[in-house]
């Protein structure tokens, strides 16, 4: 897709990502989000985020990362099913996260 | 009576041919079986193994092991995940990710990987939610074999 701005998660902020707040570290979900996700998504249609190639994500770090696009930073959540595209061989990754995009936009954030 | 004695070699190749098909389609069958459930005794003891070293991480404070057991949790729960994943794709079965995923988010959600968490006693809810989603995952794994393998009794009306 034309106009698709791409962040490769390894090569371009951590091959460790890790912990939920800025308070938690450089890694942080937080930090991925405020730093990587809402610049590229208000500035292109389309933002394709590939997630391979880390030593693996915690949940905490997801759910802050992409769960906060729609409680933190105002995302709605049918606007990310179109525009956030999710590159992983891991297939419950894409849809863990997935999940946490809906259950923020239901109030559910369950994970705190 | 000729044309018996010219066909009957045939039928008997062919009897032999499908026989041996059908013994071969049997053979593979079970071969699948076998690897099948190997595959899934060792996932079971991975997530029995797994559920142990999450509830240690989470009962214990953050010292300088904690890094090292974040990592081989996280590395641990992607290597089932994608195991999972495997079987969906090389089975009719195991096709629900939400099992696993919830799996996922009792393990490393909640203040996993967080600077100022405080070490949990064991009768707190989240030892019991972690167990309970290893139980689960184990279920389904199990459900999902007995429903492809294990050929349930025909109940007499």
């Amino acid at each position: 897709m034309e106009n698709t701005h791409t962040i490769n998660v390894a090569k371009e902020f951590s091959k460790y990502p890790g912990g939920r707040y800025l308070a938690d570290g450089d890694c942080s979900g937080e930090r991925f989000r405020n730093e990587f996700l809402v610049p590229a998504l208000r500035a292109h249609p389309s933002v394709r985020v590939n997630l391979d190639g880390t030593l693996g994500y915690g949940s905490s770090f997801l759910e802050e990362a992409f769960g906060g696009l729609v409680r933190e930073a105002g995302f709605m959540s049918k606007d990310l099913d179109r525009s956030l595209i999710l590159e992983t061989n891991n297939e419950t990754l894409g849809y863990t996260i997935r999940r946490y995009i809906a259950e923020a936009k239901a109030g559910k954030a369950t994970h705190r | 009576m000729q044309t018996f004695q010219a066909l009957a070699p045939i039928v008997a190749w062919l009897l032999v041919i499908g026989g041996w098909i059908l013994v071969r389609h049997d053979n593979n069958a079970r071969e699948n079986r076998h690897e099948l459930r190997s595959k899934i005794d060792d996932m079971i003891k991975d997530i029995q193994e797994l559920e142990i070293s999450t509830h240690e991480y989470y009962m214990a404070n953050a010292d300088d092991k904690t890094p090292l057991a974040q990592v081989a949790i996280k590395r641990k729960q992607t290597s089932l995940e994608k195991r999972v994943n495997r079987l969906k794709t090389s089975s009719v079965g195991f096709q629900d990710l939400k099992t696993i995923s919830d799996y996922r988010n009792e393990l490393t959600g909640g203040d996993f990987e967080q600077l100022d968490r405080r070490a949990k006693d064991s009768s707190n809810k989240k030892m019991m939610e972690i167990s309970l989603a290893a139980s689960a995952l184990i279920d389904y794994l199990e459900s999902e074999y007995e429903r492809l393998y294990i050929k349930k009794p025909v109940k007499k009306p």
